[in-house]
């Protein structure tokens, strides 16, 4: 792989990589740590993929794993983090499948799609929902009018659909989430 | 026990009672749709939970620090030719031992048959001490009852010493199989059991039914029913080498095949499609991976390859 290659894939995956072992081990500076190394050993010592699996799967796989190596070696033990583990271990034999990546990656679109909402729209849809609050809550919380609420998150909705206008299956993912929520 | 969105989604944040926590975590070992259905909400809650707690990181002081690193070491390697010269030596070294090592231990043998449990990536053989060879595939567990008597999860290939005083007994999650001498295949799952029998007689006991088994014959046990279906060309020595030869086959049929040889379940997503391919080809001691790349090439078939060891096929065009 040449290097501009390796910074492709180097900007494509870092934050999604960071967030993901974040999600494990609940600690930014140790997550980005791991992410960091795992890219410089791979630079150092390109691995000899299997045939059918690519880099990203590679590179998501050892990042998982090592992740909760440095759970396991650490014994976080509160027991939502022991759920996390458990349900990770349960398939850490596997590897990262594409499927799997792509979700890491939309999730990450969606992140900076919500970012870049205006101020007053993306925190009324941010409390709404991702934080879960009612539209009562928020007007509390902001102080302004429910009504006013609802004209924010509406607002929201309606720019992220323009912004992934050309992804209608990461807008559908936006909704499938916070319908379940 | 059913349990609503709300009280497993506690169970997931850690947010339960302790006799919620303690139901739900009996919950889940009950079966292993309870362990699915966790995992659903738990991919779900996973969303949610990650969007909320996104962080954001410095990508561009990131890469800095990276690539300080790799130009550093580049550096450093210009001054270390010759200790690189002596590693190249001392890795080949290590290459031919570990080369050596990986083809001495393809097929790791163990004669400890009390209790296995196997999750390793290669098969496991078991040499058990009538003379019999069993050989496991991934994840099985096998536990020794009593002599020739055992206990099956997961799937495993038998080949049975023969000896007519004592037969040799199975119970699986569907129910028992019994055998004098014979080769054969099970795979043993909560959803469903299957037997394929590769030489010799099987008998196979299902709710109060007991099913007579020759060479080729495949039984698959489902809540549903049971159906038993007569494959040709199964024997000893394709099905270790996993040879399969189709001729004029349709995709169904060589699908079909593909489960049983690789001790998968097959889902047809959509039922309706038409099957007007035929199918001439051989594979030979392919991965499953391979297998599969192969015929979607050949037929513009679209499938997902699952962890708990299904093939689900979406759709095919021919």
């Amino acid at each position: 792989m040449d290097k501009q290659s390796f910074k492709s894939l180097f900007y494509q995956h870092y934050q999604p990589l960071c967030n993901y072992a974040f999600r494990i081990m609940g600690d930014l500076d140790r997550s980005e740590d791991i992410v960091q190394d795992i890219f410089i050993k791979l630079w150092q010592q390109p691995p000899i993929l299997q045939e059918g699996k690519s880099m990203p799967s590679y590179i998501y796989t050892m990042v998982r794993n090592r992740a909760l190596e440095v759970m396991r070696r650490d014994d976080i033990g509160q027991r939502v983090h022991k759920q996390i583990l458990y349900l990770h271990t349960e398939a850490s034999e596997d590897d990262i499948t594409e499927a799997e990546i792509e979700k890491h990656l939309l999730i990450d679109k969606i992140y900076v799609s919500i970012r870049q909402l205006p101020p007053k729209s993306r925190e009324a849809f941010t409390l709404s929902k991702i934080n879960g609050l009612t539209y009562a809550q928020i007007a509390e919380k902001m102080g302004i009018s429910v009504k006013t609420v609802e004209h924010h998150i509406s607002r929201a909705l309606k720019s992220l659909r323009e912004m992934l206008a050309d992804q209608v299956s990461l807008f559908f993912l936006i909704l499938h989430i916070f319908l379940l929520k | 026990m059913a349990f609503d969105k709300k009280r497993i989604l506690d169970f997931i944040t850690g947010k339960s009672s302790s006799e919620e926590y303690d139901a739900l975590k009996q919950w889940q070992q009950d079966s292993h749709d309870n362990i699915e259905q966790l995992r659903k909400y738990a991919d779900v809650e996973d969303d949610v939970s990650t969007l909320s707690n996104y962080q954001e990181v410095d990508t561009n002081s990131a890469w800095n620090h990276v690539e300080e690193s790799i130009s550093d070491q580049k550096t450093q390697t210009i001054g270390l030719n010759y200790r690189r010269i002596a590693a190249v030596f001392a890795l080949f070294a290590l290459c031919l031992w570990g080369i050596q090592y990986m083809v001495s231990t393809e097929e790791k043998t163990v004669t400890d048959t009390k209790h296995i449990v196997y999750t390793g990536d290669k098969n496991q053989i078991v040499n058990y001490k009538d003379g019999s060879e069993i050989t496991l595939g991934k994840d099985a567990t096998l536990k020794e009852n009593d002599f020739r008597s055992f206990g099956l999860s997961g799937n495993a290939y038998f080949k049975v010493a023969r000896d007519e005083n004592n037969q040799f007994r199975i119970i699986i999650y569907h129910g028992e199989v019994y055998v004098l001498g014979t080769e054969f295949s099970i795979n043993s799952t909560p959803a469903y059991s299957r037997v394929v029998v590769t030489k010799g007689r099987v008998r196979m006991s299902t709710n109060d039914q007991n099913y007579i088994l020759n060479d080729g014959d495949v039984i698959e046990v489902r809540k549903e029913g049971v159906s038993v279906k007569k494959f040709e060309n199964i024997t000893p020595e394709n099905w270790k080498l996993k040879e399969l030869v189709f001729q004029n086959s349709s995709i169904h049929d060589v699908l079909e095949r593909v489960a049983l040889y690789y001790s998968i379940e097959l889902i047809w997503q959509d039922g309706s499609a038409t099957d007007h391919c035929r199918i001439n080809t051989t594979f030979k001691n392919q991965t499953l991976e391979s297998v599969m790349k192969e015929l979607a090439i050949l037929t513009g078939m679209e499938y997902e390859i699952q962890t708990n060891q299904r093939i689900i096929i979406k759709s095919y065009k021919c």
